[in-house]
């Protein structure tokens, strides 16, 4: 069955009437057909992407004005298209002199009031995690990309590995708040770069794109929205009077409003507990406002609408299912379909947001399937959070949690169709 | 010229009302370093901005245009002293965070505030970059020669011989020669002043503080300081008084100690500027700018154009090729699956694409593999190959065997001879045609293209117009003729294989 490519690539005529495009929405799955779908697209752009270019594009269009990163494969891409493309847009990048300086350049950017990010791959991510708990305690705006590769330390760094699902949730110290996302295509490393961006900036979070050495190298043609129909959203800026601004103070959404520099709203950012004038404090109670409110902030429910984004592929009726993200789920979707023909019930969960995991969807699922497979590319890190909200929910609802089953990969390798299918059928 | 216009010049108030009880230790060099500081940051910025500090709108704006940035230790503290931008970062990376804000916000002041510790050890890297890289940032660092928050562990500007927490029996590793290393680093503005019991000192301090200021570009002010409730108690300076004392009977001004004999250099503290030279700070370097205005000529090339059909049921049957190019690094064999790409996208198929990523790539084979479908592609690999397009003989041996059985080979019968009788084979002599129809400038160029119109037509992969659009869209653009003939040749060609299959199947 085919296509009838005929009304592809056909250029719309610049005497076409200009019509704005409305935005579109990136808390669904695949926005960008959904919006071609319900018609309200006139025109998008197509080409051939490679995923490090997807991400370093999405960054630029939604308004990433500076960039710092060190060499280390398979990320730098990244940084060579930024280096290509970042001065065009009216911005200016750095290769620092390593991982360590990288991030710290994109945040202190990033507090003078401009959209930063930075990426790398599994070694300098590690190398990174002090400045990125950081950013978690001054509520920096902040975009981290991470492509892993096989690890711990040098591994396979031309390799695919999924091993830093953890490392991206729990690698600084102490308790912090994160946002992690982690796109399956190179149409969605596109996507989910913009909406990583836009939550960092709505949230005042770091938000990591994890996407891994396979998708980051392979080639896919996209379909981009026109310029106008990206949504972008920008840090809230405190009005009103500048003395006793609080760049931590509480407000009704709990995200304070964060000045850039020369604004008039002088602030302090330490990475020490500090109040909510941003000075260093040792105050038991206050500290303890500080560190439930930056995590408050992304559980209510304005926030936990737009931060949580789970695909839901021939779940309805299903009595068996994949958690898979990543490159992973590409090959449960054709292991899904394949059982699908062969009359399974089969269906597949994908995280698009790995953390917070989607605490509405998931325990929902888990809660009335019989058997639940979770490949990943590593030795088992996903698995313990589908574990944890499975049980949590059958406790609850006093049932028998369904049998969860681990495959698991780290020779470098795709965890193949045919292995989940196995699964699945058994 | 003296910067510093007026030493009875009120001090205006920078501190912040909530951060006037400091955590340093009292008698500590530390508060008249923030004090000199305080006084020169405000002058420099009235000056440089022309605005009025005794206006109180006014010193606002100077206020809101200065950007504190430290890392950790007793000085980092400083800056969240100040009412203007700080920035309290981790240990060693203020460097790192600076040059970032600098970067991006070229219109702020930028001073970094820190120790020897957090700068020269743990920061050292920075510390070097920083002065190659020459951006416009003012770095001040108090000089205990020890780390003092921390307990009197010894820095890297710790004296031979001396004691500390870390060095009971006393220092054993030599100090930085902190001009040196800045120097050979490339910094073009390198000071040093002390904090002592002198009010000559200060003067001084105030002035080179203020020197490092005007100057544009990277400006390292190494301030020599007490520390004497730390590093002080275990050398026997543990009174304040002493032990600045101590530092001021070692000071001379730079131009004396210049004359002394090196090998008693060592045991004074010279005072003054040693380096000052014209260099342009990166933003205003030739080449930064020179790079800035070439990249502004890159065109996005992009267009709009009507949204893609509609894709097909995910349960329904498509179609799906997966194809490998394969040769010697010279023959195009990436660019060749980057095409064939391309020409699925225009044909409203979907595709993804492969580069053997790793040595291999690198060394003499290479190759890469395309997936066309008509409907949505998943898993980005198949377990066989449907079609392989083998340019020489070392890529048919190595990949023969990854082909489906009902595959097919597309071989440059030009460079591979031995064809082990295999009935997938289509043999054509691309080579040949190549380098007598072609008759290319370089060996190999335009082969890939020749082959991908021969393979893609053969197989009826996308219709041809899709091929031509990919092409003559990219590498096309710049030989144009070239490309447009070896498309042609390579259809021609198609056409004849597909002739000689109908009659004798494989050849
Ligand atoms: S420990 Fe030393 S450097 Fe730190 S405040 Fe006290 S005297 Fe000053």
């Amino acid at each position: 069955m085919a296509v009838t490519p005929s009304s592809l690539n056909v250029e719309i005529p610049a005497s076409a009437p200009a019509r704005r495009h409305p935005k579109i929405d990136l808390r669904v799955v695949d926005p960008v057909r959904a919006a071609i779908r319900d018609g309200s697209v006139i025109g998008v752009r197509r080409t051939t992407l490679s995923g490090n270019d997807a991400v370093a594009k999405g960054a630029l269009e939604v308004g990433a004005r500076f960039f710092a990163g060190y060499p280390i494969t398979p990320s730098s891409e990244i940084l060579e298209y930024v280096a290509k493309h970042i001065f065009r847009c009216g911005g200016t990048y750095l290769q620092m002199e390593d991982e360590i300086s990288s991030i710290a350049a994109a945040i202190g950017a990033a507090l003078g009031g401009v959209k930063s990010f930075t990426a790398t791959s599994g070694p300098g991510f590690s190398l990174k995690q002090e400045n990125l708990g950081y950013a978690c305690l001054t509520e920096c705006p902040l975009v981290v990309v991470n492509v892993q590769r096989g690890g711990p330390s040098t591994g396979g760094p031309t390799d695919v590995g999924q091993s830093d699902v953890m490392q991206a949730r729990w690698g600084t110290h102490g308790d912090h708040p994160v946002v992690v996302v982690a796109p399956y295509s190179v149409q969605e490393c596109y996507e989910e770069t913009i909406r990583a961006f836009n939550l960092s900036e709505r949230y005042r979070i770091p938000v990591i794109v994890l996407t891994d050495a396979k998708i980051s190298q392979m080639k896919e043609p996209v379909t981009l929205p026109a310029q106008d129909a990206i949504p972008i959203v920008n840090r809230a800026k405190p009005i009103g009077t500048q003395q006793g601004y609080e760049p931590f103070g509480l407000s009704p959404t709990g995200i304070p409003p964060l000045a850039g520099m020369g604004e008039g709203y002088r602030a302090h950012f330490t990475g020490l507990y500090h109040g909510r004038d941003g000075l260093p404090t040792r105050d038991p109670k206050m500290i303890e406002e500080q560190m439930l409110r930056i995590h408050a902030k992304l559980e209510t429910p304005t926030a936990t609408a737009e931060i949580r984004k789970t695909e839901t592929y021939f779940i309805d009726d299903a009595d068996v299912i994949v958690v898979a993200y990543g490159i992973t789920a590409r090959a449960a979707k054709d292991a899904v379909v394949q059982a699908r023909r062969e009359g399974l019930r089969a269906g597949l969960l994908r995280p698009v947001t790995l953390w917070p995991s989607d605490a509405e969807v998931l325990p929902e699922v888990l809660g009335r399937v019989r058997k639940v497979v979770v490949p990943e590319l590593n030795l088992g890190q996903y698995i313990t959070e589908i574990q944890r909200l499975a049980y949590e929910s059958a406790r609850r609802n006093q049932i028998v949690p369904p049998e969860i089953v681990p495959l698991n990969r780290v020779d470098m390798q795709l965890i193949s169709p045919a292995q989940i299918l196995q699964e699945l059928r058994s | 010229m003296n910067l510093v216009q007026d030493c009875a010049l009120p001090t205006f108030d920078l501190s912040r009302p909530q951060m006037r009880k400091s955590i340093w230790c009292e008698g500590c060099g530390l508060g008249n370093l923030q004090q000199a500081l305080t006084k020169v940051l405000v002058q420099h910025e009235s000056k440089r901005r022309g605005l009025d500090p005794d206006i109180e709108e006014e010193l606002e704006q100077i206020k809101n245009n200065i950007a504190l940035v430290s890392g950790i230790g007793c000085t980092s503290r400083l800056p969240g002293h100040l009412d203007v931008n700080t920035v309290h970062t981790t240990h060693g990376r203020a460097l790192g965070f600076a040059t970032g804000l600098k970067m991006a916000r070229p219109d702020l002041t930028v001073v970094l505030a820190a120790g020897d510790g957090d700068i020269f050890a743990i920061g050292g890297n920075h510390f070097i970059h920083a002065a190659r890289r020459n951006p416009d940032l003012t770095l001040i660092v108090y000089d205990n020669e020890s780390y003092g928050m921390t307990g009197s562990q010894h820095s890297p500007t710790s004296p031979l011989g001396e004691r500390g927490a870390s060095v009971p029996y006393g220092v054993f590793e030599p100090p930085f020669d902190l001009v040196a290393l800045a120097q050979g680093a490339g910094a073009s503005f390198v000071a040093q002043g002390a904090v002592t019991m002198s009010q000559e000192h200060q003067t001084q301090l105030e002035e080179l503080i203020a020197q490092a200021l005007e100057y544009q570009g990277f400006s390292f002010v190494n301030v020599r300081g007490s520390c004497h409730t730390g590093w002080g108690e275990y050398n026997q300076r543990e009174d304040a008084y002493h032990y600045r004392q101590y530092i001021e009977k070692r000071t001379m001004p730079v131009e004396r100690w210049r004359e002394l004999p090196e090998s008693e250099q060592p045991h004074f503290i010279p005072l003054g500027i040693f380096v000052r030279k014209h260099r342009p700070d990166i933003h205003n370097s030739v080449h930064y700018q020179a790079a800035a205005e070439r990249a502004k000529r890159v065109d996005s090339g992009e267009t709009l154009v009507q949204p893609p059909a509609e894709q097909p049921d995910p349960l329904a049957e498509f179609q799906l090729t997966s194809l490998r190019f394969a040769g010697t690094g010279g023959q195009g064999v990436i660019s060749a699956g980057e095409i064939a790409l391309n020409a699925a996208l225009q044909a409203g198929r979907s595709g993804v694409f492969t580069k053997n990523y790793g040595p291999e790539a690198r060394g003499g084979e290479a190759y890469s593999d395309v997936i066309v479908s008509t409907g949505d592609i998943h898993f980005p690999q198949t377990d066989q190959l449907d079609v392989l397009v083998a340019l020489n003989q070392e890529s048919f041996d190595k990949f023969r065997d990854t082909v489906a059985p009902d595959g097919t080979i597309i071989v440059n019968s030009t460079e591979v001879f031995e064809l082990y009788n295999d009935s997938r084979v289509v043999a054509s002599p691309i080579g040949e045609i190549h380098a007598r129809k072609l008759n290319p400038s370089k060996r190999y160029l335009g082969i890939n293209v020749l082959a991908l119109a021969i393979t893609l037509a053969y197989l009826d992969l996308v219709p041809t117009t899709a091929l031509e659009a990919a092409v003559m869209q990219g590498l096309g653009k710049k030989k144009p003729q070239l490309n447009r003939k070896a498309l042609a040749l390579g259809f021609a060609e198609a056409e004849r294989l597909a002739g000689n299959a109908n009659g004798a199947p494989g050849r």
